[in-house]
């Protein structure tokens, strides 16, 4: 049967040349909007390395009428740091609050990086990492993945430092060899000394990224006389309600202390729905999919309209099939493999162009590397909906084939 | 002659319903979405309230300082009070020059009430009120002599002065922006999003914040303003052009370490729309191929489709074609013929895909309309009847649909009209 089919699909080449260049382009512009799109639920899969569900942002602001303006230590630490920790265990007495931290750092979903350069001790290597200086409370809210250890002796007094490196971090500094306890130094203050206490599954800032190194320490007070400090809540999930608004109401006359004041709270599930708008993210993601659904639309709509077309012109060859004997499902069958195999036919030297696409870079590899695994999924999916597509397409144009009277078709000879 | 295709193709389109209904459904999808593409831009390009001089504005966002020995270790940012006030306010041959300190967010409030809420603040000048033109709905703009003292006056939109009086007749009344407080000197129509330029909630004169003249950096040439320049006429840029070169090179000759680098600004409305990110040059002639290849995509795939179609079309009237070669029809004729009836295809399935595209682009707003700011912004991005209905949308929905006809119909009825009398008479 392949082959009767084949040799028709020859003969009649000429009329077979609009829908043969549809699917062969259709085919390439499909397999490049597939591959976009898959790139980006790869990375939305990924794990972050922690985790941001029912953790709200809570942004406070310095009134400007109440800013100290002095530089001795001591008043500063009276004026910023004291009324801060009184903020912070306001928030915390907060019902429904399981967890309160303050850092600083790379946030999540946020332009902003702070990185930093470090050296082992024993080698003289020297790696870069984007740094968080974080209050003993950063894992309870954030929950952090660890591989090993946890985040003990989480003081900034201790000598040396503790720090929680990042699997590809620890790696990249102790060349393979990391271990609990290891020590190392920050590369451009040569007195500052750390000891890694914990090592955290990789890490980054947003989905829509590659994986990056990361660091934590603790937090230092100095700091907090400097810049108000990113505050972070994590929210049990029993209580997570409407808890950004009775918050707001409930809680700016109690945190109005020192300078301070409450500014906004938000969730970071709203801070990534404006994040990833803000990239163009969700922009890209939509318009892909639109573009995903015009493609396969278009081929339906063709393959239908060309085997509409066959069916009556070629109404007489069926009717001298059913004549001599053949079934309805049998001419349905004979349609449909015909529609299957001009794809397979058109797939061919797209899949051929696909491949030159990949090599000649010109795919969206911001993101993912250009594997053969990623092609061969993409080129499958693709692949997967063109059939599909022509499976519908056909159908309906067959299935009439099917019912056409042999006297009529023959009559019409 | 025309109506006789007319009345013909009306029958052939009852005869075929299948067939019609699947080439005007492609047609009206390729037109869609060509279509939701062409009125956003003109949303963003094309003149309203209050922006309703963009095609005599010229727009500077960004700016970058350089080291001078080190021309490409540079810093970009907004430009700076300093280089407004150097280079763009003494600007000659113009109607207005405005500097602008926009996207602040500060928590509105009345000194003795309980509601505050976050509003979008501009910090601007007085001359913004000529080259935008705002509807007061009550009071008036701070003129020149309060903004130049520093007075505390504010012109809200009418949202806020709801939110926090009930009415709109708040003039005189007072309203504090993260405890400063200030006295309300108008009220306007509120201003959607889209209107990037002139969009607040809350606009208050610059010389009421010392971040204009504190938050300055890189020698002080860059800090957080931006500047608008309304010229007379179109014709005036170029002029504008070389005075702004000529003020930026007295600028840099003074400069000891850093120069600022404008990269070809002040930009008309459609430059500046390619001109995302403040340390690259504008990317014209990238979002020009890639608005053409878009669009040609969307064109093609269905003009393959709808030929196909069409020529299968041909091939069934074949005898009918012979016999009018027979008695004499030319081939312009027979071309013209194929070309009006597809014609007729396309406009039906023209017209629903602008009525789609319509609704798409109102229901899809979010997606289709979005400034990569609008996340952190509190308005909303309204539309109105003036922004949608311009009628150069009607114009070029017109000139794609002849080109998807172009394209669809042209090869086959070239060859419908080419093939011998003798042939199609055989209807082989």
């Amino acid at each position: 049967m392949i082959k009767s089919i084949l040799k028709r699909i020859w003969v009649q080449r000429r009329g077979n040349t609009w829908i043969f260049s549809e699917l062969l382009i259709v085919f390439v512009l499909l397999w490049y909007a597939t591959d976009f799109l898959f790139v980006y639920a790869k990375s939305a899969f990924e794990p972050k390395g922690y985790n941001t569900e029912h953790v709200y942002h809570i942004a406070i602001s310095a009134n400007p009428n109440l800013i100290p303006k002095t530089s001795n230590e001591d008043s500063l630490n009276t004026l910023w740091v004291k009324p801060y920790n009184e903020l912070i265990r306001r928030i915390k007495s907060y019902p429904g609050v399981e967890a309160v931290c303050y850092y600083f750092g790379t946030e999540s979903y946020s332009e902003g990086t702070m990185f930093q350069c470090y050296v082992s001790k024993d080698t003289a290597h020297v790696v870069q990492a984007n740094i968080f200086y974080v209050s003993p409370d950063y894992y309870n809210v954030f929950k952090i993945d660890m591989v090993k250890g946890r985040f003990t002796n989480w003081n900034m007094n201790e000598q040396p430092q503790p720090a929680v490196l990042t699997t590809d971090f620890a790696d990249s500094l102790f060349r393979g060899k990391s271990e609990i306890g290891n020590s190392f130094s920050d590369y451009y203050e040569s007195g500052k000394h750390y000891k890694v206490v914990g090592i955290a599954q990789k890490s980054k800032q947003d989905e829509y990224n590659r994986y990056d190194k990361f660091i934590y320490v603790p937090i230092e007070e100095y700091m907090i006389q400097a810049n108000i400090p990113n505050t972070a809540v994590r929210v049990r999930a029993e209580e997570d309600h409407h808890f950004a608004e009775t918050f707001m109401n409930k809680m700016r006359k109690r945190l109005q202390v020192g300078p301070y004041y409450l500014f906004n709270i938000e969730s970071y599930d709203e801070s990534k729905q404006i994040y990833d708008a803000s990239k163009g993210t969700s922009n890209y993601i939509k318009s892909g999919s639109a573009l995903i659904l015009f493609f396969i639309i278009n081929i339906f709509l063709g393959v239908m309209g060309t085997f509409w077309f066959r069916t009556q012109s070629r109404s007489s060859e069926i009717g001298l099939r059913m004549a001599l004997g053949s079934s309805k499902r049998k001419l349905r069958r004979l349609m449909i493999s015909e529609g299957i195999i001009l794809l397979n036919l058109a797939a061919i030297p797209a899949i051929i162009i696909c491949i030159n696409i990949g090599h000649a870079d010109f795919t969206f590899n911001k993101l993912m590397d250009f594997t053969v695994l990623r092609f061969f999924i993409c080129t499958l999916i693709t692949y997967v909906l063109m059939i599909v597509m022509v499976v519908l397409g056909v159908w309906y144009p067959s299935k009439i084939a099917s019912n056409i009277l042999p006297v009529e078709a023959l009559r019409n000879e | 002659m025309y109506k006789q295709y007319l009345s013909q193709t009306i029958n052939l389109l009852k005869e075929n319903k299948l067939l019609s209904f699947i080439s005007i459904v492609g047609t009206a999808l390729a037109i869609c979405m060509i279509m939701a593409i062409v009125i956003v831009f003109e949303v963003k390009t094309a003149n309203y309230e209050p922006e309703t001089h963009r095609d005599r504005m010229l727009t500077v966002k960004w700016g970058g300082a350089a080291e001078k020995e080190h021309p490409e270790m540079n810093s970009n940012s907004m430009i700076s009070l300093k280089v407004v006030k150097q280079c763009f306010y003494p600007l000659n041959n113009v109607e207005a020059v405005t500097g602008v300190m926009p996207f602040q967010q500060k928590l509105a409030s009345i000194p003795s009430g309980t509601t505050n809420f976050k509003c979008d603040v501009s910090y601007t000048d007085a001359a913004f009120w000529k080259v935008f033109d705002f509807s007061f709905l009550k009071g008036t703009p701070y003129v020149k002599e309060e903004f130049e003292s520093g007075i505390r006056k504010a012109v809200i939109s009418e949202n806020i002065a709801r939110r926090l009086y009930g009415t709109t007749d708040v003039v005189g009344k007072t309203i504090s922006l993260s405890y400063q407080n200030y006295t309300i000197s108008g009220v306007v129509k509120n201003v959607s999003t889209l209107a990037e330029a002139a969009y607040a909630q809350v606009w208050v004169p610059y010389t009421t914040n010392n971040q204009s003249e504190t938050l300055q950096f890189c020698e002080n040439l860059l800090g957080c303003f931006r500047c608008y320049i309304l010229a007379h006429s179109s014709a005036d840029f170029d002029n504008i052009r070389n005075q702004v070169n000529r003020n930026v090179t007295v600028l840099n000759a003074s400069q000891k370490e850093q120069i600022l680098l404008l990269r070809g600004q002040p930009d008309t409305q459609f430059v500046q729309l390619t001109r995302k990110w403040a340390n690259n040059d504008a990317k014209v002639k990238e979002t020009v191929i890639q608005y053409s290849i878009v669009l040609t995509l969307l064109l093609l795939v269905p003009a393959i489709n709808l030929s196909g179609m069409t020529h299968s079309r041909m091939k069934k009237r074949m005898s009918e074609i012979g016999v009018r070669k027979a008695f004499g029809a030319n081939r312009k004729e027979l071309l013209e013929q194929v070309l009006y009836e597809n014609f007729i295809y396309t406009i039906l399935g023209g017209i629903f895909g602008l009525i789609l595209s319509y609704i798409s682009v109102v229901f899809l707003k979010t997606w289709l309309l979005n400034n990569l700011m609008d996340g952190y912004l509190s308005g909303s991005s309204s539309l109105n009847v003036a922004m949608l209905f311009q009628p150069s949308i009607f114009l070029y929905a017109f000139i794609f649909c002849l080109l998807l006809n172009m394209m669809s119909a042209g090869i086959p009825a070239w060859k419908a009209s080419r093939t011998k009398i003798v042939n199609a008479l055989n209807d082989k």
